[in-house]
Parts: C-alpha cells; structure tokens; sequence
C-alpha cells in the first residue's frame, strides 16, 4: 500500500490544490507514471507515482485543495484494504511520540514532484539563485535540464534573451577559439553579475604622495608596492564597515567574520582571484609577502578554493588606465578598482601644488550596499592611504 | 581541426601514410625493422610494407612463417637487446595466440627489470569489421589491450595521423600496440610534405561545435563526421568531434574541457558495448565533468554479439550513423 501525498513544493507552501487527476480510480499504473496535477501559489506541478499497483481510491478530487503531505489516493493491490494498512513509521506514533512531521518525505522540496535535476542544472541554478521546486523539468520523466533553469531565470528577471540568436560570424580566416573551462566560467560569472546585480559606482582621488614616501622609507626588504598598501588600508577599513565585507544571496546578506581580499590577477586565458585570507590581521610586510606568494601561484594556475574572496580589488594602474568601472564578482557586494597614480597639479589653499594621486572607483551591489555607506567606506580607505603611518603603527590586531 | 595546409601537403591513402613512417624511420634509425607474415615479398596483404624490403634488404624486413607467437616472442627478445621491431599481425584476432608474450612479457618488462630495460616495441595489427569477413576476422579487441598496464594503444583515423603517430610509436621506449582499420586503408586524406611527430596522448578535435561532444576513434570518426553533418544540416544540433587518437595515454584534458563546453555527450565505439572503453570514458566524464552534464552519457558500441558473415547482420551488429544521429538527438533533447 502507498500513499500519494500532496507535495511540498516550496519551502513555505502548507497547502495545495488538485487541479486534475490523469487517471481514475481502478487504472493500474507504474512507479513513475504522471497521476495528477497541483498547484501552489506559484506554478503547477505533476505528481508521480512512487510505486506500481493499481489506484484504489482517491481522496482529494479535482478542484479540491490539500494539505502539504496528506495522502490524497493510495496505490496498491485489487482488493487491498486501506485502511486496515497503515503506512509503516508515517501515521502510527513510536514511543508516544509522532514521528510523522519528520519521516514523512522531504525529497519532494528537492524539486517539484520529486522529479529530477540534471547535475547541469543544478549548477547553474545555484549560480543564478534560481529555485528548483518552481520549475517544471522538459527532460525525459520531467527531469529538470539546463535549459529549463534558463528560462526561469529569464522569466524572472522579466529580461528578453538577448543572447540567443546572436552567434558570432565566423568566415573565410577568421580564427575560431572555443571557450576553455576558464573562459566559459569567466563569461557565465561576468555575464551574470552585469545582468543581475543593480551597481553604482562611487569615485574618489587619494593623495599618495606620502604614501610613496613612506615605501620608499621602508626600502626594498621586502619591496612593498602602492598596492600593498591599497591592500592594508582596504583591510583596515572593511573591518570598520563590515557591509562592505559580505557575500550578497538572493534573500539574505551574509557579514563575513574574516576578511579575504581577492585580487584579480591575469593570467593566460581569462583571470584568477586569489584571496589574501583574514588581510586585516597581517602586517604590511606579511602583506606583501602574502600577495606575491598569491599571484606567483595564480600564474602558475593554482588557486585555493578556500577561504573565497570577501571583497575584490582589482588593478589596471600598471598599464597607464586612469580609472575604470568593475563588474562585481559575485556573490561579493562590491570590489574596488585601482587607476594610475600619477603626479598632478593641484590647488591646495589657493596655490597650485604637484602631488601624486590617484583614483579609486568602487563598485556596489545596491542590494546590499547604500550610497552613504559605500561613501563612508571610501572616505576611511583614502584616510588610511593618506596617512599611511598608521599602517605601519597598526599591525592589524590593535584598533 | 588540424587540416594540412594544401599548399605544403599532398593526399594521400592511409595505408600510404603509413608506409611513408616506416620507410623514414627504418632509413633513420638502423634499429627499427619490420618482421611478420607476408610483410617482405608481397609487401603485406593492405600493401602497407610494400618497397622496403627493396630498400632495406631481407635481414630489417622479415618475412616469416605463419606462427604468431613466435613472431611476437622474438620481436620482444629483439626489443630487449635494444632493436625496435616493427611486428605485423595480419589480424588483431590472431594476436589473441600471441597474448603471453605481450601481456606477460612485453607489457611487464620494464617493471620486472627494475626498471633497467624496456621494450620498445610496435605492434601493428588492424581490426573491425571490413566486408563480411565474418566472426574471426572483424573484431574490435582495443578492450583487451587497453585493460593491460604497460602497453600504450594507438588507434588512428586519418592518414595524416596514422603516420605521424606511427612515428612517435616507433621512437617511444614502451610497447605500443598500434591497430588500424581494415576499412580505412584505402581512405584518402591530406598528409604534409614535411615529416611530422604527433606526440601519443593528445586528442585531436575533428569538428569544433558547441551543442554536443562526439568522442569516437578508429572508422567511428568518419563515421561521427557523417553524422555531424546531418545534424547540423538537418536539426541545427552543433556536434564536437573528438578523436582522442591514443587510447593509452588517453587526453582526459581534452575530453574533459570539450564535455564541461558542450555539457552533453556521447561516445562511439565500434567495439561491443560490455567492458569496452567507452564505458570507461564515461566513468572518467561522470568523475571529472559531473557538474557540467546536463543529460546522461550516451555511448553507441556495437552489440554484445559474435560479428555474423551475412551482410546485414553484421551492420545490424556495429554503430551505424543514424544510431550516432539518434544518440545525440536524446543526449540533447531534441
């Protein structure tokens, strides 16, 4: 004897109502087969067969509504007694105690009816934050496939697929070079971020004309460059504004309680993200050491798993660019990008003065981050930077 | 993928390509020689050693008696002392008398020595199923080899790698046993003038594509080709075609990159389905591709079955191009 129950299709759904049923009582059917059609307040959903036998009695007819998990028909033999069977370790109590809130099945909140996900898929439902249990698989059995994840999420950012049909044109010598796993992982991510994050970009000019000093002062063991010291001073004010230092979900921010400064490196093919782990509690020495052992490994293609970024900074200072606007790699909620710094004139108190600057950008994911306290983040960083001392003062555990 | 430039290349047959290693590496290096049945005289039955004995002499092209194991067994002895014999065995089911000196000897050797001596053999034989030659003479046995560490296993699909491999399984210190296609002899390719090495171990994209990775060797290539075509003609299906070329080292890289673009995939083999290669293929994708696969792996093999003479059985028997069509229209739903 089985019971059909109604399926928990969503984390929060207590009740749900039969649309319609495919077959009628007395039909035999096989583990598998559709039985019947219910919808939540979101989408409709099959409800499968979970073994063979004949349906001996529906419970819950078209139209009518049922709780989450009731049984709403029974499989089993011709001229099996329903209720003479209980359903072993659901409906009878153990000790006393009903055990029936957590033996009965979950599996269902896995996907929609119990129907499977391609590993595909799943992948790139956690990436896209889509929900598996509001989809309706087009695979064989109604398993869930890639596809079928993209228009959902395409449906729900209401976007257009703009990408579709827009292939490259490839002709005559043109040089075809198909998307290595880094490429493919770089555009996925990229493309992700730019269409789904809402950011906005803050810039703000530093004076680091004594923060040049002070390296220079420091001398060459070990060599540190301005963008250790970008690094100490971003770690240093990140941990007085911890919004800036978070991983960004669909539902929820998560504070992070370290602080791993991922720097964006290029490397051959694309570009890797190695993260300095809990950078606000290092010296500016162990910094630097930190980071070249960091990108030494990137270019040689290795990059830990773990700890994953907190908060990125990436650089295009060496190759002359003033200043730029970043895309954010999520799930982070902002990253930093570094310009040239550069001698320029300036009025300081009513006279022209030449002193080195540069421009930071910072980009937000508005979704976690506000203009205000993104500006506070920034106006902290270029006081460390401008008064850079403290860093050296500062060993990363005193504040 | 790697097409010759036209202008420094020429076509050529497969057998031909073939014919062209040999001779180079023999005037080459003093060491390689030919030995098998019916190699020197007639030139071999696919024409594939013709000349050399005219140009090398009796004694480094060898015809000898109809007595496998013994051609084999002092092709390793010869292999020890530091020759690198070049053995045909007409058919890869006649080596099947020859598997003591090749799984117990040849393939051991460098393990049982310490490492001190190697035997730096090829075996060239050639398999499949040709025209109704019937059960003892159409066999797909790469299984058998590929199961057996301390063989390396080459199985070509063009003249242009055929001869290219062929050199580098010459030049390779470890046995190699090289199977050809009865059925791809006579096929023509383009083949440059220069000499070329391909290095064992390196896959070989025959047809870029992004919808669908096709992993096929051996006659399976053209044969997937075919099948490519059609369906990118006929339903808009993007097929990848890859030839890993060497099963033994196999280019788990390349297999693994093109399945994580293309996340749905299908291999072909012409050898029967149970225990074959491509299973192991597949369990090497699941490992390293899991989460890129958006459909189970397909694999095409042949049946589990004796090859039969009559015609249409023995096609019923083997991987035909509508099979492979019908494999990637379910791997990507369409």
């Amino acid at each position: 004897m089985i019971a059909v129950r109604m399926p928990q299709v969503g984390e929060n759904l207590t009740t749900g109502i039969l649309l319609e049923w495919s077959i009628v009582e007395g039909d035999r059917v096989q583990r598998g087969d559709v039985l019947a059609v219910v919808e939540s307040e979101k989408a409709a959903f099959e409800v499968t067969a979970e073994g063979s036998g004949v349906l001996l009695r529906i419970d819950c007819p078209a139209g009518q509504q049922a709780q989450v998990l009731d049984a709403i028909a029974w499989i089993g033999e011709p001229g099996e007694s329903i209720a003479a069977t209980p359903i072993a370790g659901v409906e009878a109590p153990l000790f006393g105690v009903d055990l029936a809130p957590r033996m009965a099945p979950r599996t269902a909140t896995a996907t929609s009816a119990g129907h499977a996900a391609s590993p595909s898929a799943r992948r790139v439902a956690r990436q896209l934050l889509v929900d598996l249990t509001r989809i309706r698989g087009t695979g064989p059995g109604g398993r869930i496939i890639k596809r079928d994840v993209l228009s959902a999420a395409l449906a729900e950012s209401g976007a257009t697929p703009v990408m579709v049909g827009i292939e490259p044109v490839v002709e005559g010598r043109d040089r075809v070079e198909p998307h290595g796993r880094l490429r493919a992982a770089i555009a996925e991510r990229m493309s992700l971020s730019a269409r789904s994050v809402p950011h906005f970009y803050l810039f703000i000019d530093v004076d680091v004309t004594d923060a040049q000093q002070l390296r220079t002062k420091l001398g060459a063991d070990p060599a540190l460059s301005l963008t250790d010291l970008i690094v100490a001073a971003t770690a240093r004010s990140l941990r007085q504004h911890e919004r800036l230092n978070a991983h960004v979900g669909e539902r929820e921010i998560v504070l992070k309680a370290g602080c791993h400064i991922g720097l964006a490196v290029a490397v051959d093919g694309g570009i890797l993200v190695p993260a300095l782990a809990d950078a606000d509690r290092h010296s500016l020495p162990e910094l630097a050491a930190l980071r070249h052992q960091a990108i030494d490994a990137a270019r040689a293609g290795v990059v830990a798993q773990k700890p994953s970024p907190t908060f990125t900074i990436t650089s295009l200072a060496g190759y002359g660019v003033e200043r730029f606007l970043p895309i954010i790699n999520p799930p982070e909620c902002a990253i930093l990008a570094v310009g040239r710094s550069g001698e320029r004139v300036i009025a300081v108190a009513g006279a022209a003065v030449v002193r080195e600057q540069m421009t930071l950008c910072l980009a937000c994911d508005h979704r976690a981050v506000d203009g205000a306290g993104a500006a506070a983040f920034l106006q902290s960083l270029k006081g460390w930077l401008e008064e850079p001392a403290r860093l050296i003062d500062n060993d990363g555990e005193g504040e | 993928m790697t097409d010759a430039n036209e202008s420094e290349s020429r076509t050529l047959l497969f057998r031909d390509g073939l014919n062209e290693a040999l001779r180079q590496e023999m005037a080459r290096d003093e060491s390689v020689f030919c030995i098998g049945v019916g190699i020197a005289e007639r030139g071999g039955s696919y024409k594939v050693t013709d000349g050399l004995l005219a140009e090398f002499g009796p004694k480094r092209c060898i015809d000898t008696p109809i007595a496998e194991p013994s051609i084999v067994g002092a092709a390793v002895g010869a292999a020890i002392t530091g020759m690198r014999p070049v053995v045909e065995i007409l058919f890869v089911d006649f080596t099947l008398l020859t598997m003591d000196q090749i799984v117990n000897q040849a393939a051991k050797y460098r393990l049982m020595s310490g490492g001190a001596r190697s035997v730096p053999m090829v075996l060239r034989t050639q398999g499949g199923v040709g025209d109704g030659v019937a059960a003892q003479h159409s066999q797909s046995l790469e299984g058998l080899f590929y199961h057996i560490p301390g063989l390396k296993l080459v199985m070509p699909s063009t003249p242009r790698d055929a001869r290219a491999l062929l050199v580098s399984a010459i030049r390779d210190d470890e046995p190699v046993v090289f199977l050809e296609h009865k059925l791809l002899y006579m096929t023509e390719g383009l083949v440059p003038k220069e000499e070329e090495v391909i290095p064992l171990g390196v896959a070989d994209i025959k047809r870029a594509g992004r919808d669908c990775t096709l992993i096929a060797w051996s006659n399976m290539i053209p044969r997937s080709l075919a099948a490519a075509a059609e369906l990118a003609a006929t339903h808009g299906i993007d097929v990848e075609v890859l030839d890993p070329r060497t099963l033994v080292p196999l280019d788990r890289q390349a297999i693994v990159e093109s399945v994580c673009r293309t996340e749905h995939v299908v291999i072909v083999q012409e050898a029967v389905r149970r225990g074959g290669v491509a299973a192991d293929i597949a369990s090497i994708i699941q490992a390293d591709a899991f989460d890129y696969l958006d459909a189970p792996v397909e694999i095409v093999a042949g049946r589990n079955t004796p090859i039969p003479y009559n015609r249409a059985l023995e096609q019923a028997c083997i991987p035909q191009t509508d099979d492979i069509i019908a494999a990637v229209r379910r791997a990507v739903y369409s």
